[in-house]
Order: structure tokens, then C-alpha cells, then sequence
């Protein structure tokens, strides 16, 4: 890219990196507990 | 703290990062697209600071020069290395450009820069950069079969805001020129 000619050399320190955090992959949802069905069988 | 260590510190110009505009070309990797320099074969890195090299001559050339010379800051202002982003009509020729090698569309944005800025007489070399908006023009992809939407989707990795400018690559610097000036007049 053309820019032309160095005039001036700046230190700059953001408070805050401009870097927006690493988007966390959703973990998905567990399936529910379901209840072993009881060994009694149904009359 | 004694007087002798506070006169050693060195309060930083800035502490906000300089906003400047680029073009990139995006390219297709196995996870989805990257921004890449149009010029050299750098990819931006998602989620993560763009760390400037000296990438002046070829990585032989470089090799000699290191065992000759001491390596230099980057960005130096003798040398002509630093992640570069310009002021809107700076970036004008590289919106038309012919498609880059590897490259699969092109798109424009804003980018932060930080670290060691050197401003030059149409815009700057920074050691730090990180996109910071990102537009994507009409005909942004190169290919007939690759829709602009998909680049906005798979740009998404950056974190930052991806928009379709209503604009061909050839009317975008004007547009958002003329955007800018809306922006700052406070009409929306």
C-alpha cells in the first residue's frame, strides 16, 4: 500500500487489547436423566 | 518509587488503538474464510493480534541480512516493514485490483492498530492490528457461485462486525467515504 513518507512514530498502549475474546463453543445440552425402569415388572 | 524510577517510565502517546482502513483478500481454509494481505502472503489470525514481521526480501535474503545486521524493531521507520492501513482514498487502487493468488473475494474495513504506529503521509505501519469492522461489497466474491452472505457467515470468526455494502469493489471507497461524512455530521 502506498502511504507515503514516515513523519511520526507513536507508542500506543490501549487499557484494553482490541481483540474481542475467543467465542467459546456452546456445549451442548445434556440429555435428561431418565429413570432406569424398575426391575419389578408391571402387574 | 523514588524520582529517578518515575522519570524512566514512559507514558504511552496513546491509549486508544488508531483506526485505519485496508483491503483484504479472503481466503478459503478447511474451517471457513481468513483475511489474508493483499500484498504478502500473511492470514489474520482469528481471535488473536496480527504480530508484524520484516518480511522485505525473501526468507534467504533474510537470512543473510540477520547474520549481517542486527535485527530492527518492527515496524522501523528505515525500513518499509509494519502491518499497513491507509485513510479511505489510499486504499482506493487496491479495491479494483486483479484477484490475488489463493483468493476467493475481496472486502474492505477499519482495522486497530497499536504497539509501534509510525504514521506516514497517507496512513500507517503498525507492529499490532486487529480488524475492526469489515464490509463486504456486491461483488466481493470472485466467483459467480460463491454469494457475498457466505463470506459475511464464514468472516463471523473475526468476532468483529461483518456488513454488505451496498456498492461494487469499484464504488466502495466512495460509499464509505460518503458514509463517514454522514456518520460524523450526526445523520445516522
Amino acid at each position: 500500500m502506498e502511504i507515503g513518507k514516515p513523519r511520526r512514530t507513536y507508542r500506543v498502549e490501549p487499557l484494553r487489547e482490541p481483540v474481542p475474546s475467543k467465542q467459546q463453543p456452546q456445549e451442548a445440552p445434556r440429555p435428561e436423566r431418565r429413570q432406569a425402569p424398575s426391575p419389578v415388572p408391571a402387574k | 518509587m523514588s524520582a529517578f524510577d518515575l522519570a524512566s517510565i514512559e507514558a504511552p502517546d496513546f491509549v486508544e488503538p488508531i483506526e485505519a482502513w485496508r483491503v483484504w483478500r479472503v481466503v478459503s481454509v478447511k474451517d471457513g474464510y481468513r483475511l489474508g494481505s493483499v500484498v504478502k502472503p500473511t492470514l489474520w489470525p482469528p481471535g488473536e493480534p496480527l504480530c508484524a514481521e520484516c518480511l522485505r526480501s525473501s526468507p534467504l535474503g533474510m537470512w543473510f541480512r540477520r547474520k549481517r545486521e542486527k535485527a530492527h524493531a518492527v515496524p522501523d521507520e528505515g525500513c518499509e516493514c509494519g502491518i499497513y492501513a491507509g485513510w479511505l482514498p489510499a486504499i482506493r487502487p487496491y479495491v479494483s485490483d486483479p484477484p490475488a493468488s489463493l483468493a476467493v473475494g475481496r472486502v474492505v474495513g477499519q482495522v486497530s492498530l497499536w504497539g509501534t504506529v509510525i504514521e506516514c503521509e497517507r496512513g500507517f505501519r503498525a507492529s499490532r492490528a486487529y480488524p475492526l469492522r469489515v464490509y463486504v461489497p456486491t461483488d466481493s466474491p470472485y466467483s459467480r457461485g460463491r454469494r457475498p452472505e457466505e463470506l459475511i457467515a464464514g468472516l463471523d470468526v473475526y468476532g468483529v462486525p461483518v456488513e454488505p455494502l451496498a456498492a461494487r469493489c469499484s464504488e466502495a471507497v466512495g460509499v464509505l467515504e460518503r458514509k463517514q461524512i454522514a456518520s460524523l455530521r450526526g445523520d445516522g
